[in-house]
Protein backbone atom coordinates (compact mmCIF):
# COMPACT_ATOMS: atom_id res chain seq x y z
CA UNK A 1 0.00 0.00 0.00
CA UNK A 2 1.27 3.40 -1.04
CA UNK A 3 2.34 5.82 1.68
CA UNK A 4 -0.13 8.63 0.62
CA UNK A 5 -3.39 6.07 1.12
CA UNK A 6 -1.71 4.81 4.45
CA UNK A 7 -2.06 8.79 5.58
CA UNK A 8 -5.36 8.78 4.42
CA UNK A 9 -6.77 6.10 5.81
CA UNK A 10 -4.15 7.65 9.03
CA UNK A 11 -5.67 10.76 9.10
CA UNK A 12 -9.62 9.33 8.83
CA UNK A 13 -8.96 7.04 11.60
CA UNK A 14 -7.66 9.99 13.82
CA UNK A 15 -10.87 11.85 13.34
CA UNK A 16 -13.05 8.65 14.46
CA UNK A 17 -10.94 8.59 17.29
CA UNK A 18 -10.91 11.96 18.24
CA UNK A 19 -14.57 12.38 17.77
CA UNK A 20 -15.47 9.29 19.71
CA UNK A 21 -13.17 10.05 22.23
CA UNK A 22 -14.72 13.67 22.64
CA UNK A 23 -17.33 11.44 23.44
CA UNK A 24 -15.91 9.55 25.81
CA UNK A 25 -14.42 12.54 28.06
CA UNK A 26 -18.48 13.84 27.97
CA UNK A 27 -19.34 10.61 29.26
CA UNK A 28 -16.51 10.50 31.87
CA UNK A 29 -16.97 14.03 32.87
CA UNK A 30 -21.02 12.99 33.70
CA UNK A 31 -20.21 9.83 35.29
CA UNK A 32 -17.64 11.58 37.75
CA UNK A 33 -18.61 15.23 37.95
CA UNK A 34 -15.70 16.58 36.21
CA UNK A 35 -15.99 20.11 35.61
CA UNK A 36 -13.08 20.53 34.32
CA UNK A 37 -13.71 18.54 31.74
CA UNK A 38 -16.75 19.43 30.89
CA UNK A 39 -19.07 21.89 33.23
CA UNK A 40 -22.08 21.13 31.13
CA UNK A 41 -21.73 17.40 31.60
CA UNK A 42 -20.73 17.80 35.16
CA UNK A 43 -23.56 19.62 35.97
CA UNK A 44 -26.49 17.67 33.63
CA UNK A 45 -24.91 14.26 34.14
CA UNK A 46 -27.96 12.81 31.91
CA UNK A 47 -27.22 15.14 29.08
CA UNK A 48 -23.92 15.06 29.61
CA UNK A 49 -23.70 10.98 29.11
CA UNK A 50 -26.19 11.44 25.88
CA UNK A 51 -24.28 13.32 24.58
CA UNK A 52 -20.67 11.35 24.83
CA UNK A 53 -22.99 8.43 24.06
CA UNK A 54 -24.46 10.38 20.50
CA UNK A 55 -20.85 11.76 19.74
CA UNK A 56 -19.24 8.02 19.87
CA UNK A 57 -22.02 6.40 18.24
CA UNK A 58 -21.78 9.23 15.11
CA UNK A 59 -18.13 8.63 15.00
CA UNK A 60 -18.50 5.07 14.51
CA UNK A 61 -21.09 5.43 11.94
CA UNK A 62 -19.47 7.77 9.89
CA UNK A 63 -15.99 6.08 9.79
CA UNK A 64 -17.39 2.27 9.32
CA UNK A 65 -20.42 3.47 7.27
CA UNK A 66 -18.58 5.66 5.01
CA UNK A 67 -14.89 4.46 4.67
CA UNK A 68 -15.54 0.92 3.26
CA UNK A 69 -13.17 0.76 0.86
CA UNK A 70 -10.14 2.35 2.92
CA UNK A 71 -11.05 0.15 5.98
CA UNK A 72 -11.01 -3.33 3.81
CA UNK A 73 -7.49 -2.39 2.50
CA UNK A 74 -4.19 -3.29 4.82
CA UNK A 75 -4.05 -0.03 6.77
CA UNK A 76 -1.09 1.83 9.16
CA UNK A 77 0.64 -0.83 11.58
CA UNK A 78 -0.33 -0.76 14.95
CA UNK A 79 2.60 1.78 16.35
CA UNK A 80 1.16 4.57 13.52
CA UNK A 81 -2.50 3.07 14.62
CA UNK A 82 -1.27 3.97 18.46
CA UNK A 83 0.03 7.16 17.22
CA UNK A 84 -3.17 8.51 15.83
CA UNK A 85 -5.23 7.22 18.35
CA UNK A 86 -2.75 9.20 21.50
CA UNK A 87 -2.71 12.19 19.12
CA UNK A 88 -6.70 11.72 18.66
CA UNK A 89 -6.45 11.49 22.67
CA UNK A 90 -4.62 15.08 23.53
CA UNK A 91 -6.61 17.03 20.87
CA UNK A 92 -9.56 15.59 22.36
CA UNK A 93 -8.56 16.51 25.74
CA UNK A 94 -6.85 19.72 24.90
CA UNK A 95 -10.57 20.89 22.88
CA UNK A 96 -12.73 20.02 26.31
CA UNK A 97 -10.13 21.76 28.40
CA UNK A 98 -10.48 25.05 26.05
CA UNK A 99 -13.97 24.61 25.80
CA UNK A 100 -14.71 24.42 29.16
CA UNK A 101 -12.74 27.02 30.11
CA UNK A 102 -14.53 29.49 27.53
CA UNK A 103 -17.68 28.04 28.95
CA UNK A 104 -16.98 29.21 32.10
CA UNK A 105 -15.63 32.42 30.82
CA UNK A 106 -18.73 33.46 29.27
CA UNK A 107 -21.30 32.84 32.33
CA UNK A 108 -21.83 29.22 32.01
CA UNK A 109 -21.86 27.82 35.36
CA UNK A 110 -18.48 26.00 36.32
CA UNK B 1 -3.51 -29.86 12.24
CA UNK B 2 -6.35 -32.02 11.16
CA UNK B 3 -8.92 -31.08 13.36
CA UNK B 4 -7.41 -27.06 12.45
CA UNK B 5 -8.17 -27.78 9.39
CA UNK B 6 -11.96 -29.09 10.21
CA UNK B 7 -12.86 -26.17 12.54
CA UNK B 8 -11.53 -23.76 9.59
CA UNK B 9 -14.16 -25.72 7.20
CA UNK B 10 -16.91 -25.48 10.16
CA UNK B 11 -16.41 -21.64 10.77
CA UNK B 12 -15.85 -20.25 7.87
CA UNK B 13 -17.87 -22.51 6.02
CA UNK B 14 -20.80 -20.32 7.28
CA UNK B 15 -19.58 -17.37 5.41
CA UNK B 16 -20.97 -16.14 2.44
CA UNK B 17 -24.53 -17.81 3.56
CA UNK B 18 -26.09 -15.18 5.63
CA UNK B 19 -25.60 -11.22 4.58
CA UNK B 20 -26.44 -10.02 8.27
CA UNK B 21 -24.04 -12.54 9.62
CA UNK B 22 -21.06 -11.49 6.82
CA UNK B 23 -21.76 -7.56 7.35
CA UNK B 24 -21.60 -8.09 11.29
CA UNK B 25 -18.07 -10.12 11.07
CA UNK B 26 -16.83 -7.90 8.66
CA UNK B 27 -17.32 -5.24 10.92
CA UNK B 28 -15.69 -7.50 13.80
CA UNK B 29 -12.75 -8.34 11.92
CA UNK B 30 -11.53 -5.18 10.61
CA UNK B 31 -8.38 -3.94 11.77
CA UNK B 32 -9.94 -0.70 14.11
CA UNK B 33 -13.56 -2.23 15.71
CA UNK B 34 -12.47 -3.87 18.39
CA UNK B 35 -8.90 -2.06 18.58
CA UNK B 36 -10.53 1.41 19.00
CA UNK B 37 -13.49 0.15 21.83
CA UNK B 38 -11.04 -1.67 23.61
CA UNK B 39 -8.82 1.09 23.42
CA UNK B 40 -11.75 3.94 24.36
CA UNK B 41 -12.36 1.33 27.20
CA UNK B 42 -9.10 1.77 28.48
CA UNK B 43 -9.14 5.74 28.37
CA UNK B 44 -11.99 5.24 30.65
CA UNK B 45 -10.07 3.25 33.25
CA UNK B 46 -7.56 6.24 33.08
CA UNK B 47 -10.42 8.42 34.77
CA UNK B 48 -12.10 5.86 36.86
CA UNK B 49 -11.87 5.98 40.23
CA UNK B 50 -13.39 7.43 43.36
CA UNK B 51 -10.22 8.59 45.09
CA UNK B 52 -6.92 9.82 44.52
CA UNK B 53 -5.23 6.47 45.22
CA UNK B 54 -7.72 4.24 43.36
CA UNK B 55 -7.02 6.61 40.65
CA UNK B 56 -3.24 6.05 40.79
CA UNK B 57 -3.90 2.34 40.78
CA UNK B 58 -5.95 2.66 37.65
CA UNK B 59 -3.61 4.96 35.68
CA UNK B 60 -0.44 2.24 36.69
CA UNK B 61 -3.28 -0.25 35.44
CA UNK B 62 -3.06 1.30 32.03
CA UNK B 63 0.66 1.58 31.64
CA UNK B 64 0.44 -2.02 32.25
CA UNK B 65 -1.54 -2.69 29.53
CA UNK B 66 0.74 -0.64 27.58
CA UNK B 67 3.53 -2.75 28.32
CA UNK B 68 1.89 -5.89 28.18
CA UNK B 69 1.52 -4.63 24.69
CA UNK B 70 4.95 -4.17 23.72
CA UNK B 71 5.82 -7.46 25.38
CA UNK B 72 3.51 -9.60 23.29
CA UNK B 73 4.53 -7.78 19.72
CA UNK B 74 7.78 -8.61 20.90
CA UNK B 75 6.69 -12.23 21.51
CA UNK B 76 4.67 -12.30 18.05
CA UNK B 77 7.47 -11.01 16.15
CA UNK B 78 9.89 -13.25 17.59
CA UNK B 79 7.60 -16.41 16.51
CA UNK B 80 6.85 -14.70 12.94
CA UNK B 81 11.21 -15.36 12.79
CA UNK B 82 10.81 -18.58 14.17
CA UNK B 83 8.52 -20.03 12.10
CA UNK B 84 5.65 -18.87 9.04
CA UNK B 85 2.70 -20.52 8.43
CA UNK B 86 0.71 -19.62 5.54
CA UNK B 87 -2.76 -18.24 5.58
CA UNK B 88 -5.51 -20.00 5.25
CA UNK B 89 -6.21 -18.55 2.01
CA UNK B 90 -3.20 -19.44 0.41
CA UNK B 91 -3.43 -22.62 0.94
CA UNK B 92 -7.19 -23.61 0.86
CA UNK B 93 -10.57 -22.66 -0.95
CA UNK B 94 -12.21 -20.51 1.50
CA UNK B 95 -14.77 -17.82 1.29
CA UNK B 96 -12.75 -14.97 1.99
CA UNK B 97 -14.40 -11.51 3.56
CA UNK B 98 -10.87 -9.43 3.87
CA UNK B 99 -8.03 -8.15 2.54
CA UNK B 100 -5.36 -10.64 2.17
CA UNK B 101 -2.41 -9.95 4.70
CA UNK B 102 1.27 -11.17 3.79
CA UNK B 103 2.89 -12.07 7.47
CA UNK B 104 2.74 -15.07 9.25
CA UNK B 105 -0.71 -16.86 10.41
CA UNK B 106 0.30 -18.20 13.37
CA UNK B 107 -0.11 -16.97 16.06
CA UNK B 108 -2.85 -14.52 15.69
CA UNK B 109 -1.66 -10.71 16.53
CA UNK B 110 -4.95 -9.24 16.78
CA UNK B 111 -5.97 -12.11 19.04
CA UNK B 112 -3.28 -11.90 20.99
CA UNK B 113 -3.26 -7.82 21.44
CA UNK B 114 -6.97 -7.70 22.25
CA UNK B 115 -6.63 -10.81 24.59
CA UNK B 116 -4.06 -8.49 26.11
CA UNK B 117 -6.40 -5.84 27.36
CA UNK B 118 -8.48 -8.41 29.17
CA UNK B 119 -6.24 -10.28 30.92
CA UNK B 120 -4.46 -7.39 32.48
CA UNK B 121 -7.60 -4.92 33.20
CA UNK B 122 -9.66 -8.36 34.39
CA UNK B 123 -7.40 -8.31 36.81
CA UNK B 124 -8.36 -5.99 38.76
CA UNK B 125 -11.87 -5.06 37.35
CA UNK B 126 -13.37 -8.23 36.16
CA UNK B 127 -16.59 -7.02 34.94
CA UNK B 128 -15.11 -4.80 32.49
CA UNK B 129 -12.35 -7.57 32.14
CA UNK B 130 -15.12 -9.70 31.11
CA UNK B 131 -16.58 -7.29 28.84
CA UNK B 132 -13.11 -6.91 27.17
CA UNK B 133 -12.80 -10.49 26.80
CA UNK B 134 -16.08 -11.01 25.13
CA UNK B 135 -15.03 -8.07 22.38
CA UNK B 136 -11.61 -10.24 22.12
CA UNK B 137 -13.25 -13.66 21.48
CA UNK B 138 -15.49 -12.04 19.08
CA UNK B 139 -12.79 -10.42 17.27
CA UNK B 140 -10.92 -13.95 17.16
CA UNK B 141 -13.99 -15.57 15.85
CA UNK B 142 -14.61 -12.90 12.72
CA UNK B 143 -10.62 -13.45 12.03
CA UNK B 144 -11.53 -17.63 11.58
CA UNK B 145 -14.89 -16.97 9.85
CA UNK B 146 -13.49 -14.22 7.21
CA UNK B 147 -10.45 -16.74 6.46
CA UNK B 148 -7.57 -14.84 7.16
CA UNK B 149 -6.69 -17.48 10.45
CA UNK B 150 -6.48 -20.94 11.93
CA UNK B 151 -8.59 -21.43 15.22
CA UNK B 152 -5.16 -22.68 16.10
CA UNK B 153 -3.73 -19.15 15.25
CA UNK B 154 -5.87 -17.81 18.17
CA UNK B 155 -5.68 -19.90 20.59
CA UNK B 156 -1.74 -19.50 20.12
CA UNK B 157 -2.32 -15.77 20.51
CA UNK B 158 -4.46 -15.88 23.99
CA UNK B 159 -1.46 -18.02 25.25
CA UNK B 160 0.79 -14.64 24.09
CA UNK B 161 -1.13 -12.38 25.81
CA UNK B 162 -1.45 -14.82 29.03
CA UNK B 163 2.46 -15.06 28.93
CA UNK B 164 2.88 -11.52 27.79
CA UNK B 165 0.61 -10.74 31.01
CA UNK B 166 2.92 -12.46 33.57
CA UNK B 167 6.04 -11.06 31.83
CA UNK B 168 5.30 -7.82 32.14
CA UNK B 169 4.32 -8.05 36.00
CA UNK B 170 7.72 -9.10 36.85
CA UNK B 171 9.45 -6.44 34.50
CA UNK B 172 7.35 -4.04 36.21
CA UNK B 173 9.72 -3.88 39.74
CA UNK B 174 12.89 -2.93 36.94
CA UNK B 175 10.63 -0.78 35.23
CA UNK B 176 9.12 1.20 38.42
CA UNK B 177 11.24 4.43 37.65
CA UNK B 178 10.08 4.73 34.50
CA UNK B 179 6.33 3.85 35.94
CA UNK B 180 6.82 6.86 39.09
CA UNK B 181 8.48 9.49 36.08
CA UNK B 182 5.33 8.58 33.67
CA UNK B 183 2.78 8.69 36.45
CA UNK B 184 4.29 12.05 37.68
CA UNK B 185 4.29 13.53 34.08
CA UNK B 186 0.78 12.29 33.37
CA UNK B 187 -0.59 14.03 36.41
CA UNK B 188 1.07 17.81 35.65
CA UNK B 189 -0.56 17.16 32.18
CA UNK B 190 -3.92 16.67 33.87
CA UNK B 191 -3.02 19.78 36.08
CA UNK B 192 -2.52 22.30 33.49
Amino acid sequence: MEFREQLTIGVLFFFMAYGALLGLLQIVAARHRRADIAPWAARNPVRGAALGAALILLSYAWFFGTHQYEIFSPGPASSEFAFFFTLAFWCALASTRVASRLWTRWGGSP
Amino acid sequence: MILDDQLLALINGAAGRWPMLDALMRLLVNDYFVPTTLLLLLVSVWFEGAGEEQQKANRRLVLRVVLALLVVNALAKLANLLYFRPRPFSVAEVHLLFYRPSDSSFPSNPAAVAFVFAAVIGRDHPRLGLLMASLASLFSIARVYAGVHYPLDVLAGILFALAAHQLSLRLEERLEPIYRGLLRLTERLHAT
